[in-house]
C-alpha cells in the first residue's frame, strides 16, 4: 500500500559541496550593494507593510513570455525574511500585447488563426501525430492527446490582427546563452531532461512559413551549443526541441530571443529623481557597456523608508532595497526572466505580514494592463509616472472589478491605512477599514458570480456559496481533554459544529466507532471559531478560506487569488444560495449606505473540484 | 532520514552543515513531495541552504528558516504554467521511485500539497506549517482535510501513513 513514507525510499545525494559553491559564489555576486540586514522581517514597520501594495510604474526592457520563470529561485533578499522566489506579476493570455521594443512575438499566425496556429505547433513544429485537444490551462492552451502523454502549454496572445506565440513550454525549460557579445551561443538546459534523448534540434522562427534549422557543435544535459553564435534578432523565436529514437519530439521549449537574459538597463534613464514625475524613457537595448551605476533613491514610499533600486553586478537581475532610518535594511531581486509584458514585480512576505509588491511596468503598459496585478485592494500608490499616463508620482489606484481605476478622492500623499489586526489561526477578527472609509460604513456586502464575460448579481441577500455540509466549523484532532476521558480516539479526526462535536475512531480490532458530544461547554478547538449567531462573512483572500453564512449555514471555498487577508466583520442580510458549479469566479462587493462601492475584489476558483463547500 | 556521509563527530564544519546533514534529506524528500518535481526539490535544498550560509549567525532558528526558504523557493520554481502539472521522469538511479504516492499528491491542489506533506510526512506542527507556506492555521485544517480524503480515496487508509 503505498503511504507518505515511501518518500523515505527517494535517494537523496548529498549536495553539501554544492551549497558551499553556491554560498561562496552569492557573496561575490553580491558585492554590488549591501545593505545591513538587523532584524528578523523585512525592515517595512508592519503596520504599514501589512497593507503596501505599492506600484511604481518605470521603464523597463521587457518580454512577454512566462514561461521561464524556473530561474526566479534565487532571489538573493539580504535579510531574515525568506526568499522569495517567484515576484512576477501574473500574465495573462488575454491581455492585449502591450506594444513597445519588447513586444516582439516568437511567432505571427501569418492569417491561418489561432486554432491554426496550435494546429501548426502540434502537426509541423511537433510533427506529433492525431488530432489534439486544447484546454485553457491558467489563461493559455494547452494540449493533449490521448496517443501522448505530452501535453505543451502555448503561452498565446492577441496580436493586432492576428494571434501570437510567446512561449511554448515542455517539460524541461531552456535558457539562452549568450557570448560577450549578447550573441545567441547556446541553451542552458533546465529542469530533467528525458533518458529517451538522442537528438536535439534548435530552429529558428519567424513564422510558420519561415523557419530554419540551427547548427549545434553539441548537446549535453545541461548546455545546447550553437555550431555559429548568432546575433539576437527581433521578431525571431528559438525552439528547442528533443527527439527520441525514433524521431519523435519528446520535449519542446519555446524562446522568444528578445527576451534578455541579463537586463540591459540604464537606470539612469529608467529612474528619475525622487519625487519627480517626468516622462521616463524606455531603455531597452541600451548596453551599460559594464558600467555600473550606484544604487538609484526612489521616491520615499513609506515614512521613513528609503527605497532604492539597483542592478546585479552581473546585471542578471534588478534589486530594490529599502532601508530604514536606522540603516538597517533588506533587498529582493527579481531577474531578467521575471519579466513579462507587465514589467517586474517585487514582492516578499514577511511573517504574520500582509504581502508587498511593488511593479516596475513597462512605458507602454496601460493601467487596464495592470488589472490582473494581484495587490492589496486597499490601494495602490503610484510612485513612478509613465509616459502615456496621466499618473503622477503619489497618485493612489484601487482595483475596482479587477482593473486598476484612479482612486476616487485619495489624497496622493494620503497614508497608507494598515487593515485591523489579523488573526493567525483564522479567526474572525476585527472588520477591515475600508479604503478612505470607516467600516462603520460598510452597509452591504454583495456577491457577483462571474459567467464569462457578463458579471450577474446573484443577489445581495445571498451567499452564493453552497452549502455541503452545514454547520461543521472544525476539523481536527480531539483536544487533549477529550483524549483523556477517551483514548480510543487516539488519533481520530473530529468534526465540531455549534451545537457539537463527532468524533469517529477504529478501534484495535478493526471495529469502529464514533464518539459525539456537546460543544455548549465552549469551543471544541481552541482556534478558528465561527461566530454561533448572526451573519458573517469572512474571507481569506489567497489563503483558502471564504466562508459566509448565517448561523450555522457555513460556506468555505478555497480560492487562491493573492496573499492578502480580508477579515469582516458580521454583516446582517448575508443568506446562504448556491452557486452554480459552472461559476468559476465570484466578484465580492462592498458598499456604504449610499450605496457607493467601497471596495470590490474578484476572486476565481482555480481547481473546480474545491469549489465544493468544506464539509470539514 | 539523516544524509549519509561518513562523517564523523568532529568533522562537521558548521552548524549549518550538521543542519543540513540531519534535516536536508528529509526536507529535499518533503519537496518533492509536495512539488513532484526532484530538480526543483534539489536546486530547493541547496538554495536555501546556500542562502542561510551567507546569513550567517543572522538567522535565529536555522531549521525553521531554511525549511520556510526552500519550501518558498520550491514554490517559485513551480510557478511556470506546465511544471505544477507534471509528473517528471523517474531518475534511472531511483529503483523505489513513489510512482503511485506523486500521482496521487499531484491530483492535490497545491496548498493541500504543502499542507500534507509539511504536517503528515515531515511531523511539522501546524503552526509551524503555516508560517511555511504563508497560511493560518484554520485554513491549513481545511486544507488538510481535504487533502487527507483525496489522498486516501486514492490510496486507501494507509496513504497517510
Amino acid at each position: 500500500m503505498t503511504a507518505l513514507s515511501e518518500l523515505d525510499n527517494v535517494a537523496v545525494p548529498d549536495r553539501w559541496a554544492q551549497i558551499t559553491e553556491r554560498a561562496a559564489q552569492s557573496e561575490t555576486e553580491l558585492g554590488v550593494f549591501e545593505v545591513s540586514a538587523r532584524r528578523h522581517q523585512w525592515l517595512v514597520p508592519a503596520a504599514v507593510a501589512a497593507t503596501a501594495a505599492l506600484v511604481m510604474v518605470g521603464a523597463v526592457a521587457s518580454r512577454s513570455d512566462r514561461g521561464e520563470t524556473v530561474t526566479a529561485g534565487t532571489t538573493p533578499p539580504l535579510a531574515e525574511a525568506p526568499p522569495e522566489a517567484t515576484p512576477t506579476a501574473s500574465p495573462e493570455g488575454s491581455l492585449p500585447l502591450s506594444s513597445g521594443p519588447f513586444a516582439v512575438p516568437i511567432l505571427v499566425d501569418g492569417g491561418i488563426g489561432r486554432e491554426g496556429l496550435l494546429q501548426w505547433v502540434w502537426t509541423e513544429l511537433l510533427a506529433w501525430p492525431g488530432d489534439p485537444s486544447w484546454e485553457d490551462v491558467d489563461g493559455l492552451p494547452r494540449a493533449s492527446h490521448p496517443e501522448t502523454d505530452r501535453s505543451p502549454t502555448v503561452s498565446l496572445v492577441p496580436d493586432g490582427e492576428g494571434w501570437a506565440i510567446v512561449g511554448i513550454f515542455g517539460v524541461s525549460g531552456i535558457r539562452p546563452l549568450l557570448d560577450d557579445d549578447a550573441n545567441l551561443a547556446g541553451f542552458a538546459r533546465l529542469g530533467t531532461p528525458s533518458s529517451e534523448v538522442e537528438s536535439v534540434e534548435v530552429l529558428e522562427i519567424a513564422s510558420p512559413a519561415d523557419s530554419r534549422s540551427l547548427s549545434l557543435t553539441g548537446w549535453d544535459d545541461e548546455v545546447i551549443e550553437l555550431a555559429t553564435p548568432i546575433e539576437a534578432r527581433a521578431a525571431r523565436s528559438y525552439v528547442v526541441i528533443t527527439r527520441d529514437q525514433a524521431g519523435e519530439a519528446v520535449d519542446i521549449n519555446g524562446w522568444a530571443f528578445g527576451r534578455p537574459d541579463r537586463l540591459d538597463l540604464d537606470l539612469d534613464e529608467l529612474l528619475s529623481e525622487p519625487g519627480v514625475a517626468d516622462p521616463i524613457s524606455v531603455p531597452l537595448g541600451v548596453d551599460l557597456g559594464g558600467r555600473l551605476e550606484p544604487p538609484r533613491r526612489l521616491a520615499a514610499v513609506w515614512p521613513g523608508v528609503d527605497a532604492y533600486i539597483s542592478p546585479l553586478e552581473d546585471r542578471s537581475a534588478l534589486c530594490l532595497s529599502l532601508v530604514e532610518p536606522d540603516g538597517s535594511g533588506a533587498r529582493t531581486c527579481a531577474y531578467a526572466s521575471d519579466f513579462n509584458q507587465h514589467g517586474i514585480k517585487f514582492g516578499t512576505h514577511a511573517e504574520d505580514e500582509d504581502p508587498w509588491i511593488v511593479l516596475v511596468v513597462p512605458e507602454s503598459a496601460q493601467l487596464g494592463d495592470l488589472g490582473d496585478a494581484t495587490v492589496h485592494p486597499s490601494g495602490l500608490v503610484i510612485a513612478w509616472t509613465a509616459p502615456g499616463t496621466a499618473v503622477q508620482v503619489g497618485d493612489r489606484f484601487e482595483l475596482f472589478d479587477g482593473v486598476l481605476q484612479p482612486s476616487r478622492d485619495e489624497p496622493a500623499e494620503r497614508a497608507i491605512t494598515p487593515p485591523t489586526e489579523t488573526t493567525s489561526d483564522g479567526t474572525l477578527a476585527a472588520p477591515v477599514p475600508s479604503p478612505g472609509e470607516s467600516d462603520s460604513d460598510l452597509e452591504e456586502l454583495s456577491i457577483t458570480a462571474v459567467d464569462g464575460a457578463a458579471p450577474t448579481q446573484l443577489a445581495s441577500t445571498a451567499v452564493v456559496l453552497e452549502v455541503e455540509e452545514v454547520g461543521v466549523v472544525e476539523v481536527g484532532e480531539p483536544p487533549a481533554s477529550l483524549l483523556a476521558d477517551a483514548p480510543e480516539l487516539q488519533g481520530a479526526e473530529c468534526t465540531a459544529t455549534e451545537s457539537g462535536y463527532t468524533c469517529p475512531f477504529t478501534r484495535p480490532d478493526g471495529t469502529g466507532g464514533s464518539r459525539s458530544g456537546s460543544s455548549e461547554s465552549g469551543p471544541f478547538f481552541s482556534s478558528s471559531r465561527i461566530p454561533p449567531h448572526g451573519a458573517y462573512f469572512l474571507i481569506e483572500v489567497g489563503r483558502a478560506v471564504v466562508i459566509g453564512g448565517i448561523g450555522d449555514d457555513v460556506a468555505v471555498v478555497e480560492i487562491d487569488v493573492a496573499d492578502v487577508i480580508y477579515h469582516l466583520r458580521p454583516v446582517a442580510g448575508v443568506v446562504a444560495a448556491p452557486l452554480d458549479p459552472s461559476v468559476d469566479a465570484i466578484t465580492v462587493r462592498a458598499r456604504d449606505q449610499n450605496g457607493t462601492q467601497l471596495w470590490s475584489e474578484p476572486i476565481t476558483f482555480p481547481d473546480p473540484a474545491d469549489q465544493a463547500v468544506s464539509a470539514g | 532520514m539523516v544524509i549519509d556521509r561518513g562523517v564523523v563527530a568532529g568533522s562537521v564544519s558548521s552548524a549549518a552543515e550538521r543542519l543540513y546533514l540531519e534535516d536536508g534529506a528529509r526536507l529535499e524528500r518533503s519537496i518533492l513531495g509536495a512539488f513532484g518535481d526532484p530538480e526543483i526539490a534539489g536546486e530547493a535544498v541547496a538554495e536555501a541552504f546556500a542562502q542561510l550560509l551567507r546569513r550567517g549567525d543572522e538567522v535565529r532558528d536555522p531549521k525553521a528558516w531554511v525549511w520556510r526558504s526552500a519550501f518558498a523557493i520550491a514554490r517559485g520554481l513551480c510557478s511556470g504554467p506546465v511544471a505544477a502539472h507534471v509528473i517528471p521522469d523517474t531518475p534511472v538511479d531511483q529503483p523505489q521511485w513513489p510512482f503511485d504516492l506523486l500521482a496521487a499528491l499531484d491530483e492535490l491542489s497545491p496548498r493541500q500539497r504543502e499542507a500534507v506533506v509539511l504536517h503528515h510526512y515531515a511531523g511539522w506542527p501546524l503552526r509551524d506549517v503555516a508560517v511555511f507556506t504563508g497560511s493560518t492555521v484554520g485554513a491549513l485544517k481545511v486544507h488538510l482535510s481535504r487533502g487527507r480524503r483525496r489522498l486516501r480515496e486514492r490510496l486507501g487508509e494507509e496513504g497517510m501513513r
